[in-house]
């Protein structure tokens, strides 16, 4: 392999990484609650059409997953199978999601599960990748989650 | 939008230092789960500080009693481990994973098992044999299923 044809495939797996990174870093924000900091995984006109709200930029996004949380006392987002192709300063990813969700004040054995397959479009910024877009498509649950989230945005 | 700079083997370094810290996790999960408590020393330091829900050990060896406690009331286990994140910082690296770790006390009935959700927090240092796990401390998130000794459920 010459060199240069090494440190471009060198530099797409870095790439790569760095975008399954972001996916990880959006799953450890959020079961933290460490909402302030969606903002380094998310681009500010992002949009994330998830089973609990379509929501349109980073406020609705910070905004419902703050209020989402009034239902539970703790969650866990475990993402595996992370496939990413990059396009130059683009990028999608496909996983797999387990997230469970502990109900307020039942004690950690009181909670409900969802399958989720997710799908996200991400930009390169200079501050690093970034979520464009995230879709859910929910394959099976156990238990029963508390009612959606109403949504400050109308769109849906 | 800047254009970052390259730099190839420095780029391959930190990846090779990301594989095998990744790996380090890989492999404590496989040891419990194979009860191999003897290798722990192929991941962990001698002087590793372990920090769990259901007790704490200051090396090594108090690492593989607690481990030959807590699992040896199960016949079978899975520690499935996802979203390593891994801070590199030289010859340090912080690492934050998720475990869903399922418990079987019967071989004969799996469809009996006591299961944790939980974080996983690890510290690890480079040493002359590779990268070792210092520290790890579990959160415990989530429980599914009744432990058979009553006092480690909920």
């Amino acid at each position: 392999m010459e060199h240069a044809d090494l440190v471009r495939r060198l530099r797409e797996l870095e790439d790569r990484r760095a975008v399954a990174e972001t996916i990880c870093r959006l799953d450890t924000i959020l079961d933290e609650q460490r909402f302030n900091e969606l903002s380094t995984v998310y681009a500010p006109d992002a949009v994330a059409d998830f089973p609990s709200a379509l929501m349109e930029g980073l406020d609705a996004l910070t905004d419902v997953a703050r209020r989402r949380m009034e239902s539970y006392d703790a969650m866990q987002h475990a993402t595996t199978n992370v496939l990413v192709t990059i396009d130059g300063d683009r990028a999608t990813a496909r996983a797999n999601q387990i997230a469970t969700h502990v109900h307020r004040g039942e004690g950690p054995g009181s909670h409900h599960e969802t399958g989720v397959v997710h799908r996200f479009e991400l930009v390169r910024t200079a501050d690093g990748w970034r979520i464009a877009r995230a879709d859910a498509e929910v394959v099976w649950r156990r238990g029963t989650p508390p009612p959606p989230v109403s949504n400050s945005n109308p769109a849906r | 939008m800047s254009t970052p700079t390259y730099d190839a083997t420095e780029m391959g370094r930190e990846m090779i230092d990301r594989w095998e810290v990744t790996d380090l996790v890989s492999g404590l999960g496989r040891l419990l789960d194979e009860r191999r408590l003897d290798a722990l020393g192929e991941v962990a330091a001698t002087d590793i500080q372990a920090i769990f829900p259901f007790g704490s050990a200051d090396d090594l060896e108090g690492l593989r009693a607690l481990a030959a406690r807590n699992l040896g009331v199960f016949e079978k286990s899975q520690h499935v481990i996802t979203d390593v994140l891994v801070e590199l910082d030289g010859d340090r690296a912080g690492v934050r994973a998720n475990v869903i770790a399922v418990h079987v006390p019967s071989v004969g009935q799996p469809a009996t098992h006591f299961t944790v959700g939980g974080t996983y927090r690890f510290e690890a240092r480079r040493a002359a044999e590779g990268w070792r796990l210092t520290r790890m401390e579990l959160d415990r998130v989530w429980t599914s299923g009744e432990h058979p000794h009553a006092a480690h459920g909920a």
